[in-house]
């Protein structure tokens, strides 16, 4: 099976630039990035990452494609916060984990007073929060608006995000101004 | 080894260009370099897929408030973790301004310079912006014509690879193309619906520095045709855009006659009264700080506006107090940028059962039509507009969550059009640089002060472009329009900062009176005839076009025509 650096050179061969080519051979040598799932957990509190693993799965789950956890997006989002925020940036991001963590509470202990499964009440708080963070309330879930969108940056700029669940082509070679959107096909993760 | 025919200060947009020229002339040519020798395979970072940008590409919070502030305005979409090395950090090369007048001053120091980094934007100013200054009697008037750099224009371009289509508009003059990138259908709609509104108005393809169908010479350097990537500001390893790295530089280097020292930061000019010439370069080692003197026939000062003019600034004597070739007294005066503050976006639904493919790097051109084709102004010069369309991605802003989430960012958004006004600035000789008088920086030079305002003039031409921006979206049908008419409109606060457009120029201008300019229609100066200056400092007025490629006819006409002094005993 062609590695996807094989791919790129034989591109790069079809279609010429010198440079490219001396580019490609010191960067093929070097060690392969390190993947973001790679990273160890070194920002988030253990109940952090558990309201971000949740957050992330309930949002993008695995379906016919990847999701988010097969994706490694919580451990690129604790890595990201560890070593790329500030302090100021850091205590909002976990104010707005703990003001979600809390509206799921409130929604979950609410309806589990009926059900039994509080996996199942959790989801449907998380589906409560999500209409309301987008409905007339959504001035009051800043939070967790902020979380979703990061959560879909970090799995739609991920290899499965980009190349499985939407498309992403490294060196298109030529410019298609508009064609009917049949012929391209999905949204460009890039 | 010290001895060579002609010395450039800088290997940037203008710099590469003179060495290119002067040395294929069979000079021998230094090029000095402040920054370091980039290397293609170890600082171009366009081959890193999305998933392998560390952060998002984002440069860590603290990091990018303590070394890029002011550059993170101007530049933010380019200034990246995997492109930072590019940038100059501002803690390290600090300027000053005043409290209340900002310059967002963009470095990039290292072989190349800006033109690594630029965004290839390439047009010719038309007859009329050699005739503005004349014509309102601000500024002094050009000593040339369009017509005396047509040539040097078609030369450039020929070399550089521009594409573009030829638009017939006799102030924004075509040039030699290479094929456009082909306008999205609500571009062309937007074109003919506001060439229907407002018939002296042009809505054209962007014109790009990017190779679409390389030339013999072009390939033969290594060059190949843009892949449409859009991952520019990390360099690119096809060399398909034009700079100095991909371009100028090889072809110096080829001739066998360029030598480039890198970590050369220019002190100053020494001045010989005797012979009236400029007699040597300055230098300091960046790392070793050791100092060193060399010498030449010609001097070439290419290390960018703000640089050169420090250099110049630097370069007293008894015969030139204020600087070298300044008797005049209009070193460091006149400082201009491009600035904008008007636009207008808006969605074009109609089109969205189409979609692209590619990452286009330029889009569309609104050629200036005020004072031109449109006159009674209530303002002097005019503006330009760029800008483009784009069909909007996935997003995590939208509701709903698994499936249905998934499956509603596999659709992209619908198609938005925009347009960003760049505005001409008046030359006025209270926006200046100078050096501090007590600052030095850690190599012992003074550092830059920088007070550059916009005023009366700017502010009612960028009021008048946001109208026509928001008039322009409304007339080619767009929806749910934003423009810079909403809320308190376009005021002195709104107005981009001056750099922000990173095209300063102006501070040792051309001009026929050596009494009220430093430099002939030859970029040379007038004071002292083996010292040319041809990156923006030597520009007598703005316009409204993106001024590298004026820079480039610039200099390879003054290159030429120094080379042909030199040859002929005169220099």
């Amino acid at each position: 099976m062609e590695t996807r650096r094989q791919i790129l050179q034989g591109l790069i061969f079809s279609l010429g630039g010198a440079a490219a080519l001396t580019a490609f051979a010191a960067k093929a040598a070097a060690p392969e990035a390190k993947t973001t799932s790679a990273a160890k957990p070194g920002f988030y509190t253990k109940g952090e990452l558990a309201t971000v693993t949740f957050l992330a799965d309930g949002i993008i789950p695995r379906t016919d494609t990847p999701g988010a956890l097969d994706a490694g997006v919580p451990a690129y989002m604790d890595h990201l916060y560890a070593t790329w925020a500030s302090e100021k940036t850091k205590a909002d991001h976990r104010a707005h984990l703990a003001a979600i963590a809390g509206h799921l509470d409130r929604l979950t202990d609410v309806q589990s007073i009926e059900a039994g499964n509080r996996a199942k009440q959790r989801v449907k708080a998380l589906e409560a929060l999500d209409a309301a963070a987008f409905g007339a309330e959504a001035s009051a879930h800043w939070p967790y608006r902020s979380v979703k969108s990061l959560i879909a940056t970090v799995y739609y700029l991920s290899e499965p995000g980009a190349t499985q669940e939407l498309q992403y082509e490294p060196v298109p070679g030529h410019w298609i101004a508009s064609a009917p959107i049949a012929e391209i096909g999905r949204t460009w993760a890039l | 080894m010290n001895q060579f025919d002609a010395i450039v200060i800088g290997s940037g947009m203008s710099g590469g260009w003179v060495a290119k020229e002067l040395s294929e002339k069979g000079l021998k040519v230094l090029v000095l370099e402040r920054g370091r020798e980039l290397s293609v395979e170890k600082d171009y970072t366009d081959m890193l897929q999305p998933w392998e940008l560390p952060n998002l590409d984002r440069i860590n919070e603290d990091e990018l408030k303590k070394s890029y502030p002011m550059q993170s305005r101007s530049v933010g979409y380019a200034l990246h973790e995997t492109t930072k090395h590019f940038w100059v950090k501002e803690d390290e090369q600090p300027y000053e301004t005043p409290a209340d007048a900002p310059f967002e001053w963009v470095r990039g120091y290292h072989s190349g310079g800006k033109s690594l980094l630029w965004s290839r934007q390439s047009y010719r100013f038309g007859p009329q912006d050699f005739e503005s200054n004349k014509k309102d009697g601000h500024g002094v008037d050009w000593p040339i014509r369009y017509d005396d750099l047509a040539p040097w224009y078609d030369h450039v371009e020929r070399f550089a690879g521009i594409s573009g289509n030829a638009d017939g508009i006799p102030s924004l003059p075509d040039g030699v193309f290479q094929p456009a990138f082909e306008l999205t259908l609500p571009e062309k709609a937007f074109a003919e619906r506001v060439a229907k509104a407002f018939p002296t108005r042009r809505v054209i393809a962007a014109r790009v520095a990017h190779l679409t169908q390389p030339t013999q010479e072009q390939m033969d350097l290594g060059r190949g045709p843009c892949q449409v990537r859009n991952h520019c500001h990390r360099g690119c390893s096809f060399g398909a855009y034009f700079s100095s790295m991909s371009a100028t530089l090889p072809a110096a280097r080829n001739t066998g006659n360029m030598t480039l020292i890198s970590h050369a930061i220019v002190h100053s000019i020494d001045y010989d009264p005797k012979t009236k010439r400029a007699s040597g370069v300055r230098v300091i080692d960046a790392n070793t700080r050791e100092a060193k003197t060399y010498t030449a026939k010609i001097i070439f000062l290419n290390a960018g506006t703000v640089a050169s003019t420090m250099i110049m600034l630097n370069s007293k004597s008894a015969s030139f107090p204020t600087g070298i070739g300044d008797s005049s007294g209009v070193l460091g005066k006149n400082l201009m940028d491009h600035f904008g503050g008007a636009g207008a976006s808006g969605d074009m639904p109609e089109f969205d059962g189409y979609y692209h493919a590619g990452r286009r790097p330029g889009g569309i051109y609104v050629a200036n039509y005020a004072n031109i084709t449109e006159h009674d102004k209530p303002y002097l010069r005019g503006y330009g507009f760029q800008g483009g369309s784009r069909r909007g991605g996935w997003t995590g802003n939208r509701p709903g969550l698994g499936q249905a989430f998934k499956e509603a960012n596999r659709t992209p958004g619908t198609w938005n059009i925009g347009i960003s006004a760049f505005g001409d600035m008046l030359p006025d000789p209270r926006n200046t640089i100078s050096l501090h008088p007590t600052k030095v920086d850690k190599w012992g030079l003074p550092v830059a002060v920088i007070d550059c305002r916009l005023r009366e003039n700017e502010l009612k031409l960028m009021q008048a472009a946001s109208k026509d921006a928001l008039a322009m979206l409304q007339a080619a049908g767009a929806v749910n329009i934003r423009s810079t008419e909403d809320g308190d409109g376009v005021t002195f606060a709104s107005l981009t900062s001056p750099g922000n457009k990173i095209h300063e120029m102006g501070t040792a201008r051309m001009g026929r009176d050596p009494r009220t300019s430093l430099l002939n229609g030859w970029c040379q100066s007038h004071d002292v005839p083996n010292l040319f200056i041809s990156d923006g400092a030597c520009m007598p007025s703005s316009a409204v076009q993106n001024p590298s490629l004026t820079y480039m006819a610039l200099s390879a006409r003054a290159a030429n025509h120094a080379a042909e002094l030199v040859k002929t005993g005169v220099l």
